[in-house]
């Protein structure tokens, strides 16, 4: 029972931080790099998340996600996946609120490579799928870190969005956060201090971690 | 050979030139603004020009008329950037392998191709150096191999030397001369430099306000510009505004300040105004002992109020006009100027066919 919701916790934030990075640094060399019809919408649309209440966000899942839903339906006829009170659903309601934090850390990340690094790979006959791989992804690379930890840390303490669509089942959909809160409405105080204690050790420590790594000097 | 007729417009610069380059060195040559940097990007396709047409040998680069752009990675251009742009993730080896990277080559002939490269450039033992490791001579001559890797049809080169110190600069110019000979291929080079155009121009375009205000062999940019602007570019120093006032034989040119003989070839007519240029190694110190068996015209005298030592020569400041502060600048051997000194009184002449008109 106590490590349920850890386990589930770090299953969700694992897997939405996957998404969440190829997801957030494709957005993000486009937002920086690209030159389309919309950009200065879909720049705002990403960061909407950030602003939004939690649970108008999960409101907004679960209206366009749901069973009730044209992609809800789909998704439960073609691959049989539901995202109502499921732990998929944690997993998206965690990628929407870390998204922004991957684009925006990684974006800025991106803007500040040196565009004539591209140039020169252009006149050396690369493509631009080649350029993104072998010059811009590398380096960029420290605000990839950072947009992992953060959304990884965003996707662990996600609450509203994920409370609205995947509820509250023990042992299914009950994450970390919402134990805490369900620990102490139910004055099980024990739990709730070994679960905030164990949290915030793990933040600390990632955060630790993630200024030594940074500090390296690559080149 | 490369045909460039470009035009291209900003917010309040217009860019408009037409030239073609053999494979020769073309020294773009100006005042920064003036649209050579520009000129190469539109070359290379960094930039699309808003009309006309870029031809390599048959290979259309850009045509307006029939919206033909080819993509910068299809150009098979080599571009080597004032700030030499290496990878800095990238050892010195892996930035020149680069470009033929994915070109289904065996790495034996990679290694080959490089390391002939390294050798060629002066870069043996640096492979495995990161570029931030290098001096700034090394890196551009990193860039300058990683761009003659891919075997390019066009060398570009923005400002290449700009950034180094002069000793460096001389022997990248040897280097660049040497791989030139080599490549044998159309190799454009932007430059505010002078030493730059006289060692290493075939031809010169010297650009002013996004225009080539003249295209030719480094002896008409220096010795005959075609306008003021030139002239000042190509620092002739001497540049007088006269109007003419004899045309029989040669001419007989006066502003209230100086009265000037000059041969020229030129059709000149009583009352025009000209503008005549004499370069300062033109003009000959006269010494007391010779100055009568010289003819007596364009003879004048001066006070020496400033030296500048250029190295082997010495450029000297004497105050012809001295109701004006106008100076007369003459460029004399270092040895000679040694031995004059401040606020002495100099004879010195013009020879009459060394001064250059602009009509």
């Amino acid at each position: 029972m106590y490590w349920s919701p850890i386990y589930l916790s770090v299953k969700i934030a694992f897997f939405s931080t996957v998404i969440t990075t190829i997801v957030g640094t494709l957005l993000a060399w486009l937002l920086a790099r690209g030159d389309f019809w919309g950009k200065d919408i879909l720049s705002s649309i990403t960061v909407l998340p950030m602003i939004l209440p939690p649970t108008v966000l999960g409101y907004y899942l679960l209206t366009f996600m749901g069973k009730n839903s044209f992609i809800g339906r789909f998704l439960e006829e073609t691959f049989n996946i539901s995202l109502v009170f499921t732990w998929q659903g944690a997993v998206l309601a965690a990628v929407i609120v870390s998204l922004p934090l991957m684009i925006r850390s990684v974006q800025s990340s991106i803007e500040s490579v040196d565009q004539n690094l591209e140039n020169a790979a252009r006149t050396l006959g690369k493509s631009e799928l080649s350029i993104f791989l072998k010059i811009t992804l590398p380096l960029s690379w420290k605000g990839i870190v950072v947009g992992i930890v953060l959304s990884f840390a965003r996707a662990l303490g996600e609450f509203g969005a994920t409370l609205m669509i995947a509820g509250n089942i023990p042992g299914k959909t009950q994450t970390l956060s919402i134990a805490i809160y369900d620990a102490v409405q139910g004055g099980n105080y024990q739990l709730a201090n070994f679960l905030v204690i164990l949290i915030s050790t793990l933040s600390i420590l990632s955060l630790l971690l993630l200024n030594k790594f940074l500090d390296i000097e690559k080149w | 050979m490369l045909k460039v007729d470009v035009e291209k417009n900003f917010n309040n610069f217009e860019l408009r030139v037409k030239f073609e380059v053999e494979n020769e060195i073309l020294v773009l040559f100006g005042p920064s603004g003036s649209g050579k940097s520009t000129t190469l990007k539109l070359i290379a396709g960094l930039e699309e020009p808003d009309r006309g047409s870029i031809v390599n040998q048959k290979v259309q680069f850009f045509k307006r008329s029939t919206k033909a752009n080819l993509a910068i990675n299809k150009r098979n251009i080599g571009y080597v950037f004032q700030d030499y742009s290496l990878f800095p993730h990238m050892t010195v080896f892996e930035n020149i392998a680069f470009g033929i990277r994915g070109r289904g080559l065996d790495k034996l002939e990679v290694k080959r191709k490089v390391n002939n490269l390294l050798t060629n450039l002066r870069l043996e033992g640096l492979s495995n150096n990161y570029p931030s490791e290098l001096s700034g001579g090394q890196q551009q001559r990193v860039a300058i191999a990683r761009a003659l890797i891919i075997e390019p049809e066009i060398l570009l080169m923005d400002e290449p030397f700009s950034a180094l110190d002069t000793l460096v600069r001389e022997k990248l110019r040897q280097d660049l001369l040497r791989v030139h000979r080599e490549y044998q291929i159309p190799v454009i080079y932007v430059t505010h430099n002078l030493t730059d155009v006289f060692v290493l121009a075939d031809q010169v375009a010297v650009y002013n306000q996004g225009r080539i205000e003249q295209l030719g062999s480094k002896e008409e940019i220096f010795y005959r510009p075609r306008t003021r602007d030139v002239a000042r570019f190509v620092e002739s120093k001497n540049i007088f505004d006269l109007v003419v006032e004899e045309v029989d034989g040669k001419f007989k040119l006066k502003n209230e300040n100086l009265t000037l003989f000059a041969e020229s070839k030129k059709e000149l007519s009583m009352g025009q105004e000209v503008v005549a240029i004499i370069r300062p190694e033109f003009i000959e110190l006269v010494t007391a002992e010779d100055e009568k068996a010289r003819a007596s015209e364009n003879l004048y005298s001066g006070v020496l109020h400033k030296k500048l030592a250029k190295g082997a020569i010495t450029r000297l400041f004497v105050n012809q006009f001295s109701q004006q502060g106008f100076d007369i600048l003459i460029d004399v051997l270092t040895t000679r100027a040694r031995d004059l000194n401040y606020g002495s009184e100099l004879k010195f002449k013009i020879p009459p066919a060394k001064v250059h008109l602009i009509v």
